[in-house]
């Protein structure tokens, strides 16, 4: 399987690459354009919102375009921003494939660090083998509004969050599952056997 | 519900890890790569790696060995330690570490901490912060290892290096550090009490009680330890048994 990583240049893909590595993963990073024959496109989580939107305009086009030709998208932490029209973090756009406000944090300490209790709040493929509650990593300081059908599991920090959501080939998450431990391979490996079937 | 994290430290001279009392007294207790994974296994949350390294043959081993631990940890690691500028921040980012912490060189240069969160984002910077008890009764800023004193009041520059950008604080009293008495409880809950950031303690933990003590009375949000882990004194999964018997959320 290849896979995708979005470098907009802020560092650090070296985990997340190293990560599907370990799942046996092929792994290209993606700068001026989406390679051919990608089957999972991954917009991983570093740098603030205005950064990582003004990066990805020369290729927002051509992700979308692949996303709407039916592959698989994942978006994690910043990456699931973007995925929204726009943040309150800073200017520029998202891809725009789901509706609603990004927003700071305004409960408890900031940035919302850690590894916080995650509990699937309706079915989904991508959560088999894992407990109803489960832990994972987070590191952010913004979070989309909650909002119902799209949300499948949620993280509770005085604030209900959207931990996982997920709308057809478009997943995105809150956490970092190439930080989690065994339960964020877990959640990889399933996304990565969603996208074999 | 977020859980309170245990964080296991490792110091780190030229590729090997060591434990240091009050500062000096150096001893080695053991290979990094190793003793990450196994700490991972055990249940840590999280991973320090402290270059204690005075050359730059020591430096370049440091940038090496964080690449080697990124390959093979699935937890974050956060590599602190004779980061001088944006170039060293960036070596170790870039080779892994998510997070990066700041100490001489940010009291030195304060604006290192937004140049940093300007581009890594807050949650990747870490200020660093080591002070000992002054006759005023406050906490003074130490830096250079605890060697160089600084003038700066540690509750005041802790808020001063958040309003800067930093997404977190390792607070270590030099005062407790090696001794194994328990964390300075007072400098804690003040820093604590002061900042919208999480807080990692650090610096006198010696026991599961000492941990527990910190995280609910001194207000942390984390627990750095060192040589009760080296030495198989207690397992991270056995402080976490305790922690949760008493009632502290922990990932277990």
């Amino acid at each position: 399987m290849i896979i995708g990583i979005v470098d907009y240049g802020a560092s650090n893909l070296f985990s997340l690459r190293a990560a599907f590595e370990r799942l046996g993963g092929s792994v290209k990073m993606v700068k001026g354009s989406i390679p051919d024959g990608l089957d999972l496109l991954v917009m991983p989580g570093v740098g603030s919102f205005g950064q990582a939107a003004s990066s990805i305009e020369p290729i927002r086009e051509s992700i979308i375009d692949f996303i709407e030709g039916g592959k698989t998208f994942l978006g994690i932490c910043l990456g699931l921003h973007l995925m929204f029209n726009s943040s309150e973090e800073g200017p520029g756009r998202g891809l725009g494939l789901l509706e609603g406000q990004v927003r700071r944090i305004s409960s408890g300490k900031v940035p919302h660090m850690g590894w916080s209790e995650t509990r699937l709040v309706a079915d989904s493929d991508l959560w088999d083998g894992l407990n109803a509650m489960e832990y994972f990593y987070y590191a952010h300081s913004y979070v989309p509004a909650y909002s119902g059908e799209w949300v499948k599991a949620i993280a509770d920090y005085g604030e209900k969050m959207p931990a996982m959501v997920q709308a057809g080939n478009k997943i995105g998450v809150q956490f970092h599952p190439e930080k989690s431990g065994n339960s964020g391979q877990l959640l990889l490996k399933n996304i990565m056997h969603m996208v074999k079937k | 519900m977020l859980a309170k994290r245990i964080i296991p430290c490792l110091d780190i001279d030229g590729g090997k890890v060591v434990k240091g009392r009050m500062f000096d007294d150096l001893v080695v207790a053991g290979d990094p790569v190793e003793l990450a994974m196994n700490y991972r296994d055990q249940g840590a949350d999280e991973l320090v790696l402290l270059d204690i390294s005075a050359t730059i043959q020591g430096r370049k081993t440091m940038v090496e060995l964080v690449k080697r631990v990124a390959g093979v940890l699935d937890i974050p690691f956060t590599v602190g330690g004779g980061i001088r500028n944006l170039d060293d921040a960036r070596a170790v980012l870039w080779n892994g570490a998510d997070k990066v912490s700041v100490n001489t060189a940010s009291v030195k240069n304060p604006e290192i901490i937004t140049s940093l969160a300007d581009v890594y984002g807050a949650q990747s910077v870490v200020a660093s912060i080591d002070a000992r008890k002054a006759k005023n009764g406050g906490y003074e800023v130490y830096v250079e290892g605890g060697r160089t004193a600084t003038g700066l009041d540690a509750i005041q520059w802790a808020m001063r290096t958040t309003g800067l950008g930093a997404g977190e604080i390792l607070l270590t009293s030099i005062d407790m550090d090696g001794t194994e008495k328990g964390y300075d409880m007072d400098l804690t809950s003040k820093v604590s009490g002061s900042v919208a950031v999480p807080v990692i303690a650090s610096g006198g933990g010696g026991s599961p009680d000492h941990i527990y003590r910190v995280l609910t009375e001194g207000l942390a949000d984390a627990a750095l330890a060192a040589s009760i882990f080296h030495f198989n004194q207690y397992s991270i999964a056995k402080v976490k048994e305790y922690l949760k018997e008493r009632g502290v959320p922990v990932r277990i």
